[in-house]
């Protein structure tokens, strides 16, 4: 029996978070000079929390994205593997679950 | 002259220091030539040279008026230099960045994307892996919607407060030289030896606070929209901060390691 087109909805689904990675690996980049520069607000700014609370949570999108991409590389891994067990095409095409399990 | 850098407000009320410091000296060099000129009979009111009045005017403009101008002009500089210090930053910068947030705001988050898809693969997949994808794929997508809405109040934020700056600056920019201008205006009165006699330092001296007051109302009106964007407004950096708007606890929600290792598994997967 093939599970031809199952596995090509898992690689629909890998692509889905692959470019979701490729987005938020790229978005990092994009706001990565913004990141932590709260005394572009300025000295009054630094006094009213202003500069900290900035700081604090641009530093947490910056984490933020980073884990994004991790996830989503993880999910695009997993169901890749999934999609190229089930094609039984070529089993050395799966990643191992191990080296799964090390992606997050 | 346009007003983006806070070199050019610091250049641009140094110019107008300049040009008040040229105009205080041109009111001390008039001053001076009238008080000299009436002391030696080369003006009209000849009387006073008789009278104590240039004496007195002379007396008063040597020992009071004159050392007051001095130490006030030293300390309008001061002080104004002082006051416009306060009001140091990089707006530009911050415009820049609110279009970093804002731009990828747009991009990390598509709504429709998933859920889309999701209808086709609960069509072909079923079994445990495929429940736990649906739910770490719907929690990742959330996480996805979350993001882009913090970065969204993110970039509003810090364009507002760029925005705020910068119409300060240049209220400031625009105001100075009238503000100075008062200043310089009190001594334009003294055109004869009674005048310096009956001038009123105190006045001048409320003159002269006047103008890094007006600097200081400026910082004041900064610093009462930087609390309110850092603490009370409707989204404000406080709740960014805190991670209670948008992104909860501002962490990504990361896959447990209990959902991946029931994905990991190939046998877990069951296709209809």
């Amino acid at each position: 029996m093939s599970f031809q087109v199952q596995s090509q909805t898992l690689r629909t689904h890998a692509k889905l978070w692959d470019g979701h990675a490729d987005d938020a690996a790229s978005a990092k980049t994009t706001i990565e000079p913004a990141v932590g520069d709260g005394d572009a607000f300025g000295w009054l700014a630094g006094l009213n929390q202003v500069s900290d609370h900035y700081n604090t949570w641009s530093q947490a999108m910056s984490v933020a994205l980073a884990d994004a991409v991790k996830c989503c590389r993880y999910l695009d891994a997993a169901l890749t593997s999934t999609a190229n067990q089930y094609d039984d095409s070529d089993q050395t095409v799966a990643t191992d679950m191990a080296t799964l399990d090390k992606m997050i | 002259m346009s007003i983006s850098y806070f070199e050019d407000l610091q250049d641009g009320i140094e110019e107008d220091l300049g040009e008040f410091l040229e105009s205080i000296n041109n009111e001390i060099q008039r001053i001076a030539d009238m008080l000299n000129d009436a002391a030696s009979g080369l003006v009209a009111w000849v009387a006073d040279i008789f009278s104590d009045t240039v004496d007195n005017a002379i007396e008063k403009w040597n020992n009071e008026i004159h050392p007051f101008i001095i130490e006030t002009t030293q300390d309008i500089f001061d002080n104004v230099r002082d006051a416009v210090g306060d009001l140091a930053g990089r707006p530009m910068d911050l415009i820049d960045y609110a279009g970093y947030f804002s731009s990828v705001k747009a991009t990390i988050y598509q709504p429709g994307d998933l859920s889309q898809k999701m209808t086709i693969f609960n069509h072909d997949w079923t079994g445990y892996a495929a429940e736990n994808y649906k739910t770490v794929a719907t929690t990742e997508d959330t996480g996805f919607l979350n993001l882009s809405m913090a970065l969204d109040s993110g970039a509003t934020l810090t364009s507002a407060a760029a925005n705020k700056i910068l119409t300060l600056w240049r209220e400031l920019a625009r105001e100075f030289l009238s503000w100075v201008g008062d200043f310089i205006g009190c001594f334009s009165k003294a055109t004869e030896a009674d005048a310096i006699v009956s001038f009123e330092i105190p006045a001048a001296f409320e003159l002269a606070k006047a103008i890094w007051n007006n600097i200081a109302d400026i910082a004041d009106i900064l610093v009462e929209f930087l609390i309110d964007q850092a603490t009370t407004a409707a989204t404000s950096w406080q709740q960014l901060a805190s991670g209670a708007r948008g992104l909860p606890q501002n962490k990504w929600p990361m896959i447990e390691e209990a959902n991946s290792d029931i994905m990991n598994d190939p046998g877990n997967w069951v296709p209809q």
